[in-house]
């Protein structure tokens, strides 16, 4: 048959047509035209500022970049080379084990706190409003101020951490078994109000019958918290510990201002590092880049996880 | 303007190969100096600097303005601390300044890819400035732009702190350690200096490593050791502190205006704020080990003319360049900037007029470009060497053990 006499038929069955929905050679319908039109904005953004950015990530960790190749536009392909060379690098699995400690402990206590604390604004209580707005202000500072101040708070001599702990000597920022656990107990206190918030949010959807119910049936304050509170935030729970997730693993400024990664790649994570190789010393982009690029495969999985939550969410 | 500020080079380049392989005597525009016009039809340069605290009526705008008049061109100045990033994303798309201040460290890496023109063709006549600090633009021979002004590390200490444990100022090593061990008391360190882990801790460290007698093409050398021996023991006695570990030079400038340190090795960017503080201070060179003033890293920015790909523009770019360094002209600045000059008779009279600089234009005299050695090789080299010093004073390696895996990290 030619495309002309399937043309024909076509146009002789328009019900089959619109069936098969094959909007081929351009004949499309007005609407569908319109629909395109709609969707155009969004698809040029996400090409433009996603698509492309990503794109170029990938092709720059297959690139050899010096500093002259941003004059020279040149930079040699060489396949997986930047690759081998940070899963050989000396110091990659201790900054991959770093990047672990740092997420997953960060992950455990901003949201085993943050939930304690979700629960107990759950009472009211005089001040309590006031109270719990003042849980959100590390979230509503600037990264870089709330930083700088644990910066100054962990000062092995004149800082007030040390000073608390009776004029105690250690090198929170300066020593390289202790510098991880400093960025760690700063990068907690800044996701608490996060965790605190969605949380609160989750339990003000659990009903007060359950508890009323629970109580007549004699049930104590930590049978009713782990037979109904936890079971039933369970899918607030899943959301918020995969946002904490991604956030945690992309976490650079509070890292950079604390230590910079220092002293000596004790407090680097993968996000510091591929910085650092980027865009200090000879800007080394194609090996930074590889790096990010390990990020990105582990955000992706995790993004890929978190959207399996939200549709079971949905869909119970 | 072309895409690439090099394809018109390259293809010069390639002709001038040509040409000489056929055996013909070519002169070609682009490659002799002075024969790419006389710049007469540029009416407006474009300048790129990092002071954006500095405005028209600041020193450098002054500067800047006199050179505008004496020139009979326009500068349009952009300020942005981001600079050298600035510059290479405009080399990649091709609209480049025609003349950049750069940070010394820096020339030499940027030379290398060729965004820099250098002075024999660009035909800016810098050849009047100490050797030690032209040195730092110098790639291949090439000298690349000119300085500005210049500054280095000194030893800062407490006059009052000094006098009361009955010392002198420290002229060798063995006197700086009987110094510091003396002046540590209670909740005051002897000596604070930033041991950060970046370029700035490499900065710090190089006045003893090249005072020991040390070289940044070996670094794990007996000298360098002993360079390294030194500031550990320090930090481990507790006479300088371990935060210096996390102290950026503010950071030390502020514990020794506190009174915490009672000697500190800093630059002539604190003297302003040490003065308005009001603390007893005074700065002799740093020593070297067996004596006279170490060779501390050069500090200061250079002015260069950019690859443009425009014979013209370049040779306006390098006469607006000339008037800048000029001894005279600069003078203002300098003075302003606590810079000392990049001229040895010129220093010598800022001595003279202001006896406060005298330690600073002997430490300048004896300072030494980071590039001097290794050109765009030094920041592989300058990370090795922060590194070892981060893993000795932390007391993860020793300095010898350090040193050696930064040795055998550079040259692999």
């Amino acid at each position: 048959m030619t495309d002309t006499a399937r043309a024909v038929s076509r146009a002789a069955t328009p019900g089959a047509a619109d069936r098969a929905r094959s909007p081929r050679r351009g004949r499309l319908s007005a609407t569908q035209w319109t629909g395109l039109g709609f969707i155009a904005p969004l698809v040029a953004f996400l090409a433009i500022f996603l698509m492309v950015p990503i794109g170029r990530g990938i092709v720059l960790s297959t690139q050899e970049w010096t500093i002259r190749s941003f004059v020279t536009g040149e930079a040699p392909f060489v396949g997986l080379r930047n690759y081998a060379d940070v899963l050989t690098n000396p110091v990659f699995p201790q900054i991959a084990w770093q990047t672990f400690l740092f997420v997953t402990v960060s992950l455990v206590f901003q949201y085993v706190l943050g939930l304690a604390l979700a629960v107990f604004f759950a009472r009211r209580f005089p001040l309590s409003t006031t109270l719990r707005s003042l849980i959100l202000l590390p979230w509503l500072l600037p990264l870089v101020v709330s930083a700088t101040t644990w910066r100054w708070m962990f000062n092995q001599d004149f800082g007030i951490i040390n000073s608390l702990l009776g004029g105690a000597d250690i090198g929170w920022l300066t020593d390289t078994s202790v510098s991880l656990w400093a960025v760690i107990i700063a990068n907690i206190w800044l996701g608490i109000p996060f965790n605190m918030v969605l949380l609160y949010g989750g339990i003000q959807g659990i009903s007060e019958g359950l508890y009323e119910a629970a109580s007549l049936d004699g049930a104590g304050p930590w049978r009713k918290f782990f037979s109904i509170t936890l079971p039933l935030l369970r899918p607030v729970s899943a959301v918020t510990l995969l946002l904490g997730l991604v956030y945690t693993i992309k976490v650079f400024d509070v890292i950079w201002v604390m230590t910079r990664g220092g002293p000596v790649n004790s407090s680097h994570i993968l996000s510091t590092w591929a910085y650092q190789i980027s865009f200090e010393a000879d800007r080394d982009l194609g090996t930074g880049s590889a790096v990010a690029q390990l990020l990105v495969v582990v955000c992706l999985v995790f993004g890929f996880l978190y959207i399996r939550a939200q549709r079971k969410e949905a869909q119970s | 303007m072309n895409r690439s500020p090099l394809s018109r080079r390259t293809t010069t380049a390639l002709a001038v190969a040509a040409a000489a392989a056929l055996g013909l005597s070519a002169c070609s525009g682009a490659s002799t100096p002075g024969s790419g016009g006389d710049g007469a039809d540029v009416t407006s340069l474009a300048l790129w600097d990092g002071w954006t605290q500095y405005d028209a009526d600041s020193p450098w705008g002054q500067l800047l303005a006199s050179c505008e008049a004496e020139t009979g061109v326009t500068v349009e100045r952009t300020s942005d601390q981001a600079t050298p990033d600035n510059l290479l994303q405009a080399a990649s798309s091709g609209e480049v300044p025609d003349l950049v201040v750069l940070d010394n460290p820096l020339v030499a890496q940027f030379a290398e890819t060729g965004i820099l023109v250098d002075n024999e063709t660009s035909g800016l006549d810098a050849s009047a400035q100490s050797e030690n600090i032209a040195a730092a633009a110098q790639v291949d021979g090439q000298t690349y732009g000119a300085s500005v002004g210049s500054n280095t590390l000194a030893l800062f200490y407490n006059t009052e702190m000094l006098a009361a444990a009955g010392l002198q100022p420290p002229t060798d090593w063995a006197e700086l350690q009987a110094a510091v061990a003396a002046l540590t008391q209670g909740d005051v360190k002897g000596i604070a200096f930033s041991a950060v882990n970046t370029e700035e801790g490499s900065f710090q460290f190089e006045p003893f490593f090249w005072g020991a007698g040390a070289d940044l093409a070996q670094l794990d050398s007996p000298e360098a050791v002993e360079a390294l021996t030194l500031w550990t023991d320090w930090i481990q006695s507790g006479q300088a502190s371990q935060a210096n570990l996390n102290a950026n030079q503010q950071d030390v400038r502020d514990q020794f205006m506190a009174g915490t340190a009672a000697m500190m090795v800093n630059g002539t960017w604190q003297l302003n704020t040490l003065d308005e503080a009001g603390t007893p201070y005074a700065v002799v060179p740093l020593p070297a080990v067996d004596g006279g003033a170490a060779p501390g890293p050069l500090g200061g920015e250079f002015i260069e003319v950019v690859a443009s790909g425009d014979d013209a523009r370049q040779a306006k770019a390098a006469e607006f360049a000339g008037c800048i360094i000029e001894p005279t002209n600069l003078s203002a600045w300098t003075t302003g900037q606590s810079y000392i000059q990049p001229y040895a008779d010129a220093a010598e009279q800022q001595a003279v007029d202001n006896p406060a600089l005298v330690p600073w234009v002997e430490a300048v005299g004896a300072a030494r470009g980071r590039t001097a050695e290794l050109g765009a090789g030094y920041p592989d080299v300058s990370r090795a060497l922060w590194t070892a010093m981060q893993e000795a004073l932390t007391g993860s390696k020793t300095p010898q053990q350090a040193l050696t895996d930064a040795q055998a990290s550079v040259s692999s």
